[in-house]
């Protein structure tokens, strides 16, 4: 933690004293970027829990509520309060700070860390649903937010209608009018989108469907046309002005009655489909309300919905009193309420978290308008800007509100202000750019708090572009020549080398490229590579990675590995690189096996195909583990991650890399439950299908890049030292609302006209390029007069608005939106810098400049960069001039990468498996030492089994009077032993023991009762006579006995435990002596006790000596005591023997030490 | 797993190496996956997952098929697929091999039949191998689901497995036995789960809370397997050490690594029932509840104490390991745990040396071998 704390200043102090005024109220903040919007909030979140502890609450933590909207940004929220506490403390930054001991502020921390309302808003809420689960019909908490269950989910409810025979012939009108596109959403995406729009709206299908409806009437305002004039009418309804009708004068009357009568049909057939869309989406809403509780899976949109749905009473069936009870907790606890980046808020969450919060609490809302990017994700900016003007948040009208704004930015230098202000203040409120929208834009203006620098802050990468379009690989980088890539990655390489992008130490500053879209950013890459520069880029799609594409074919196959056409989509679709064994296979019949057996295979093949043979044969572990655990043994099997055969184009650490991120992707999709290869299959193929979906490939690159490549919505929140903005030459009309089949923003839904309806196509509408309506040619401005387009309506009537979009009402309005988001996406770019910005312009443009369609053009105006200046050149601006550095660095510098990259061992080399050290015996006992070390290979199964190791022995012979009818041999064994060690461990004297006294025969019955139920009395009287005559009459002759009865101590069953190091291998034996008996001589005698019904074998024998020697082996590690031990094996029952060991004592060690060295 | 390699390939003792996590869960596969992949044989001290053993897919498979009215073609062929053999079976004969099985599955329609219907349909088919008839006879020999049928059906059916099952799992491990000993392991939990499922799917049908199938008796099955403990113990001498930090307690190891020392990992904040503000009333021991024990699971307490273990565990050197940030590229904070810990980084060209082909200790670990050269000297 630096020594010079952070303080609070201005706007942000200003702020913060009005909220520790009051007790309750609303303060918003509206901030300029690096205004220290999050500072702001840390410092209140802190100071507020620090004054509730002086204030004597022990637990305030449980009273704050800190969030955020951004994941990442949430992370944070916790540490960052914790550091912030401590520095308010250490600094006395405010007064209730000298009320606290060092001790107190880590019981804070410990306490913060627990705090329960520090997240997200999601997180937030779904602690909300957790409580209010059960009560609203699910089983048990579902799981949030996991995008392939979700996908699953919907799968299941498309199923579902496409099987309700009342919507089938809905369902397929609807498909045949919607079909399935590449870049189209498909009906089942649009249900989905319904789905979730209708939820964030909180509106029934009824309500949607007049949404819908409203849009056709809109773009239909004057009915149902009647002839060629009413389409001509609806031109000029969409320009907004009269045109010149000349234009249609080649059109005949033929062709204009065409034109009227398909126009009608598209009328028609569009209502018609709206019709069977609302009708599927309402039964699909109830199926979908069913199959989430059923699955127990659920969206973040759900969450919000249900909560506050549940608090609305808009679920029915709940129970009243538990509501209360709930709304009372989380109305009690949330006493302070601090909302980091408000604007991007949804309209759901909005409603969600209103019903926890009351006017007692005080809320603080810290966003910028300017800064609201997240439209498309529903994000609801107006409800900030109705705090920050009108005190209204959270469904409450604030009796007090206190509203700043921070101009001041403690982020960028002055230079880069300047330049952002010249940029941003012209694009941001012209009303045919950033004022556009719906949202009222006033531009505050950056006042830059850090001092000037004395070098080029801004940078021009100027370049001589190809004539082309501006966002076209050409211009880009092109084939020969420098493009607008290379001349960047040039400026950026060079100022590298001569020191330009270096901090006062020589160290290199941190550099960020920024897109708006990441399909450049390969072309990108390559250029930036070809200049020596390493870049961090995870912005690649994961599902489009062969390899990654390989385990997941592979897990396809797995389905039924012996289907033929699942073994011929493997060979010829699939990239293990089989396909050149297509007619080997086809003369095998498909057959893996075959092909190894009988074919001249290379080593990658041989590798590959015993690789599947394998995993076929281990096809059944796949059905009982986890998704991610096999594909493990996939990748494994395979070597995927070394890829030994270079089986794949792609760079071996990011092979790794992808690998990981798959397994990480399929655990976290597949939660707690497990999916076989089939219903992992069906599980991704929505996302292999459309990879963007999916997860992203994980960054390979360590700290140690030169320069990062992040698109603008990914870095919102973040800085960096130096920041450039690549590929600003995109026409803002692409991917705009005329290319989309469903539009969901705010307070306006559409469905385009169905595609289907015969109309036609040879006859031009001017200015339409594709006439009245062609949804196939996306590339253009329009896809005909009646849905959205990019044009502006001054290009076809000159007398008409500048600053408006040609269309109707309604999509003109989602169009304005879009563009004017995309401005303020212009500004979040910008204002991500620190110390310098670049941006790369043409020295001259292909065509007239059109700063209101590009980023680039306006740019270019905002920095006066006429594409003659070199070196550098001053900006006059009404707060002062300011320099701007044109391709400013030293030509000849070079800029080569420091750092030498190895790959790691696991990109290089399979899993060691058939490597591993062969198994040996961690734990041991003496009395089976002998057969392990023996054959260790025929006794490992029964010994990790813990059964009984078998030395070969003779039969029991016939004339053993025992039944064996439920007690067999080793039974009998175990039982009788117990029995005389119970005795000898009771003490029982020698002339009960003799006349086979009552305390005997009560000690068998419980031994024999412990071991059987069942056993009849036969059965029990024969097994006591044996006992009596063949066991224990020998006994209480034996030498043992003798000592047993003169001893000092007798110990029975006593645990006899050592170690034994063989290299650096220790082994335990673990043993337990039947009887320890010490004479009072001190002479010890160690005796094991066994039963036998056969004679001995030289096994057996074998075996006891062994266990005699171990005990040996073991009491003298154990004893440094000098007085002599005994030790025996003895046995009783069929053969009386007492067995002692002649061996010496290290062949315990010498057995054990050919087992390890084997 | 690369320093612990690093370790032996320097002459340490496998049992002078500890890996220590506070929570094996997510670690336990990714753990086992870098150990083979160095070459090392690693044991986990934590209770089989006994679910997704084969034994068990064995049994729980068996229940599926003789619960099911019209079992499907999966359902059906699943038990043969976990090496199903009928209890009076020989080795050479039984399991069927995996491929004869899927050959035969492919020969197969993919509809749903009863029992004697696919039974009817192995009979004669040429294309279906012959044993798939003894598997359909036994099927249909099967007794209705009373508790002790249960357990003598699913008895004979995982001794059976241990008697010719297992040894296949041995055919076809690698020599450190890995998966045989899991399997083993699993055998045994299972022998022992049956067992128990006679008494508890006997006392639920008197309750009246289970009915008389095969479904509720896989239903219970997955119910004891989850959650009684299985047998701990490891059997390879050979094996590195992986437990959690509650077990290093009284331990004493040369080189213990701790994995995971990520903020939100270790410590990690477990739920409570109680509410925070009673918890902490309780722990401040105010007033009357003051007589109620303080309870560090409350607190963060018990993974402080678990990993001051840990460091007293560690006899010649702690070996701390975290990541700085997500697949998804989200930073991770370190544990707070690390504030008040001295210690050495390893700077990033010694880690990537480490991680490469040639690997070499870093370092600062390679100082804590010639302290230990020093010490005993």
């Amino acid at each position: 933690m630096s020594d010079d704390p952070i303080r609070l200043q201005n706007a942000q102090r200003d702020i913060r004293d009005a909220y520790f005024e009051h007790d309750s109220g609303l303060y918003t903040l509206n901030c300029v970027p690096g205004a220290g919007k999050s500072e702001v909030t840390d410092h209140i979140s802190a100071e507020d829990i620090l004054r509730r502890y002086v204030a004597g609450d022990p637990t305030p933590e449980q009273r704050v509520a800190a969030i955020s909207f951004n994941r990442s940004e949430a992370e944070s929220i916790i540490p960052d309060i914790c550091d912030r506490l401590r520095e308010i403390v250490k600094h006395d930054l405010v007064p209730a700070a000298s009320k606290v001991s060092d001790s107190e502020v880590e019981y804070l921390i410990q306490r913060i860390r627990q705090a329960p309302f520090v997240g997200t808003i999601d997180s937030i809420l779904r602690d909300v649903l957790s409580e209010i689960a059960s009560d609203i019909g699910f089983e048990e908490m579902p799981v949030v937010g996991n995008t392939a269950r979700q996908k699953q989910l919907h799968a299941a409810c498309y199923r579902a209608i496409q099987e309700d025979s009342d919507l089938a012939q809905r369902v397929e009108r609807l498909e045949d009018a919607y079909p399935t596109g590449e870049y189209d959403d498909d009906v089942s995406e649009m249900l989905e989108t319904a789905v979730t729009y209708c939820r964030d709206r909180r509106i029934s299908t009824e309500r949607f469907h007049s949404n819908l409806e409203q849009t056709v009437e809109d773009v239909y305002a004057q009915g149902r046309p009647g002839s060629f004039s009413d389409v001509v009418a609806a031109v000029e309804h969409c320009v907004g002005a009269d045109i010149d009708e000349s234009a249609y004068d080649d059109i005949g009357d033929d062709e204009r009655n065409r034109i009227c009568d398909a126009d009608s049909r598209l009328h028609d057939d569009w209502r018609a489909r709206i019709n069977d869309f609302c009708t599927v989406l309402e039964e699909y809403r109830i199926t979908y309300r069913q199959t989430i509780r059923d699955r127990g899976v659920v969206s973040h949109t759900d969450v919000a919905y249900l909560v506050d749905a549940y608090f609305d009473d808009r679920l029915g069936n709940v129970d009243d009193a538990h509501r209360t009870r709930i709304r009372h907790r989380y109305q009690t606890r949330i006493q302070s309420l601090i909302i980091d980046e408000a604007q991007d808020v949804s309209s759901i969450q909005h409603a969600a978290l209103s019903h926890l919060v009351t006017p007692s609490a005080r809320v603080f809302g810290a966003g910028d308008l300017l800064q609201s990017v997240y439209l498309w994700r529903h994000a609801e900016p107006t409800l900030f800007e109705t705090a920050t003007d009108d005190g209204e948040y959270l469904g409450i009208d604030w009796d007090i509100h206190e509203h700043r704004t921070a101009k001041t930015t403690y982020r960028c230098v002055p230079d880069v202000a300047s330049a952002i202000n010249e940029i941003s203040e012209a694009a941001l409120t012209d009303p045919a750019r950033g004022n556009l929208g719906a949202l009222d834009v006033r531009y505050p203006g950056l006042e830059a708090d850090r001092g000037s620098t004395d070098e080029s802050n801004v940078h021009i990468a100027a370049f001589d572009p190809r004539a082309s379009d501006p966002d076209s690989y050409t211009w880009v980088k092109p084939v020969e020549g420098r493009g607008e890539a290379t001349t960047l990655a040039t400026l950026l390489s060079k100022g590298l080398a001569d020191g330009s992008f270096t901090d006062e130490n020589d160290d290199s500053l941190g550099i960020t490229v920024l897109f708006r879209w990441s399909s450049k950013m390969d072309v990108y890459e390559e250029a930036f590579e070809e200049m020596g520069l390493s870049v961090r880029n995870a912005s690649e799609d994961l599902f489009e990675c062969s390899v990654v594409d390989v385990v997941l074919d592979v897990c396809e196959w797995l389905v039924a590995p012996a289907d033929p056409e699942r073994n011929r989509d493997l060979v010829i679709e699939s990239n293990l690189g089989l396909e050149p064994l297509t007619n080997n296979f086809e003369t095998h019949h498909w057959d893996i096996d075959a092909i190894l057996d009988g074919c001249d295979l290379t080593d990658a093949h041989q590798h590959v195909l015993g690789g599947l043979s394998e995993l076929r044969d281990r096809r059944d572990s796949f059905l009982s583990r986890p998704a991610g655990t096999y594909a493990q043994d996939i990748i494994e099997t395979l070597a995927l991650r070394a890829d030994p055969y270079g089986c794949f184009d792609i760079d071996p650490a990011q092979r790794v890399a992808n690998l990981d991120a798959l397994v990480e992707t399929l655990d976290e999709w597949e939660a707690d439950e497990h999916f076989t290869p089939s219903e992992l299959t069906e599980l991704i193929e929505p996302f292999r299908e459309n990879p963007y979906m999916g997860p992203n490939q994980p960054s390979t690159a360590d700290t140690s890049h030169d320069v990062e490549f992040r698109t603008v919505h990914d870095a919102k929140g973040d800085q960096d030292d130096v920041v450039a903005i690549a590929n600003p030459g995109f026409d803002l009309w692409k991917h705009g609302p005329q290319a989309q089949r469903f539009l969901t923003q705010g307070s306006i839904a559409g469905l385009a006209p169905p595609t289907n309806t015969d109309i036609p196509s040879d006859v031009a509408l001017p200015a339409f390029v594709n006439g009245l309506y062609d949804p196939e040619d996306t590339r253009d401005r329009d896809v005909g007069l009646r849905w959205a387009t990019g044009h502006w309506c001054d290009d076809i009537a000159e007398s008409a608005d500048s600053t408006s979009l040609v269309g109707p009402e309604r999509l003109r309005r989602v169009a304005a939106n879009e563009r004017a988001e995309t401005w303020r996406l212009l500004y979040v770019a910008l204002t991500r810098a620190r110390d310098h910005l670049v941006v790369p312009l043409p020295r001259s443009l292909p065509d007239e400049s059109r700063p209101r369609d590009r980023w680039l053009d306006t740019i270019r105006e905002g920095l006066n960069f006429t594409g003659s200046q070199t070196g550098s050149y001053t900006v006059d601006t009404d707060t002062g001039p300011f320099d701007i550095g044109v391709n400013d660095v030293a030509l000849q510098a070079t800029w080569a990468e420091t750092t030498t990259t190895c790959d790691d061992d696991v990109a290089v080399n399979p899993p060691r498996r058939t490597d591993l050290d062969p198994w040996v015996p961690r734990f041991t006992n003496p009395s089976t030492l002998y057969p392990l070390t023996d054959d260790p290979d025929a006794q490992v199964l029964d010994h990790l089994l813990g059964n009984a190791l078998h030395t070969e022995a003779n039969d029991v012979p016939d004339d053993v009077p025992l039944q064996f009818d439920q007690l067999g041999p080793d039974d009998v064994g175990s039982c009788l032993h117990e029995v005389l060690t119970t005795l000898v461990e009771r003490e029982v004297p020698e002339h009960t023991l003799r006349s086979l006294g009552d305390e005997v025969r009560r000690v068998f019955d419980d031994v024999v009762d412990d071991h059987t139920t069942r056993i009849d009395d036969d059965e029990r009287d024969g097994l006591f006579t044996f006992f009596g005559e063949e066991v224990l009459d020998d006994f209480v002759a034996s030498d043992l006995w003798g000592d047993i009865q003169r001893a000092e101590r007798v110990t029975v069953e006593r645990p006899i435990d050592g170690l034994v190091t063989i290299d650096d291998v220790e082994i335990e034996i673990h043993g337990t002596s039947d009887f320890v008996v010490k004479l009072p001589s001190g002479e010890q005698h160690v005796a094991d006790l066994k039963i036998t019904l056969t004679d001995q074998t030289s096994e057996t024998r074998r075996r006891y000596e062994l266990q005699v020697t171990a005990y040996s082996y073991l009491f003298e590690q154990q004893e440094s005591s000098e007085s002599p031990v005994k030790r025996t094996v003895e046995t009783f029952g069929v053969e009386r023997d007492t067995i002692e060991s002649s061996w010496p004592s290290n062949i315990v060690e010498r057995r054990l030490a050919a087992l390890v060295r084997q | 797993m690369a320093t612990v390699a690093s370790l032996r390939d320097h002459g340490v003792p496998t049992r002078d190496i500890a890996v220590v996590v506070r929570d094996l869960d997510n670690y336990e596969e990714p753990l086992y996956r870098a150990s083979v992949h160095y070459g090392l044989t690693p044991v986990f001290w934590v209770q089989l997952r006994v679910t997704q053993t084969r034994p068990f897919a064995l049994i729980e498979s068996v229940c599926d098929v003789l619960a099911s009215d019209n079992p499907s073609r999966e359902i059906l062929c699943r038990p043969l697929e976990h090496r199903w053999a009928p209890p009076s079976a020989t080795s050479s004969e039984w399991p069927i091999d995996p491929k004869t099985i899927q050959v035969s599955m492919q020969a197969l329609p993919d509809e749903s039949r009863t029992l004697s219907e696919w039974h009817d349909g192995f009979e004669g088919n040429p294309e279906i191998d012959e044993r798939f008839v003894t598997y359909a006879e036994w099927l249909g020999d099967c007794p209705e689901p009373a508790p002790e049928a249960v357990t003598n059906v699913l008895t004979d059916v995982v001794e059976t497995y241990e008697e010719l099952g297992l040894p296949v799992t041995k055919e076809n491990d690698s020599p450190s036995l890995i998966e045989t000993e899991r399997d083993a392991r699993g055998t045994v939990r299972v022998k022992t789960l049956v067992q128990q499922l006679r008494h508890k799917y006997a006392d639920r049908l008197d309750e009246g809370t289970l009915d008389r199938s095969w479904s509720s008796v896989a239903e219970l099955s997955q119910l004891i397997a989850t959650q009684r403990p299985g047998r701990r113990e490891h059997s390879n001498a050979r094996a590195i050490d992986i437990l959690e930090a509650n077990d290093i307690w009284l331990l004493n190891v040369p080189y213990v690594l701790a994995v995971g020392l990520i903020d939100g990992e270790w410590p990690q904040q477990t739920e409570s029932v109680v509410p925070p503000e009673l918890q902490e009333a309780i722990l401040r021991g105010d007033g009357s509840v003051g007589t109620l024990a303080p309870r560090t699971a409350w607190t963060t307490g018990r993974d402080r104490d678990q990993f001051d273990d840990t460091l007293r565990a560690a006899g010649n050197g702690l070996i701390v390991t975290r990541h700085t940030e997500s697949t998804s590229g989200e930073e991770r904070r370190p544990s707070p745990l690390l504030d008040h810990l001295d210690t050495d980084l390893v700077p990033p060209d010694e880690r990537r040396q480490l991680m490469s082909e040639e690997r070499e200790l870093p370092n600062s670990v390679r100082a804590m071998l010639k302290h230990e050269v020093t010490d005993s000297e």
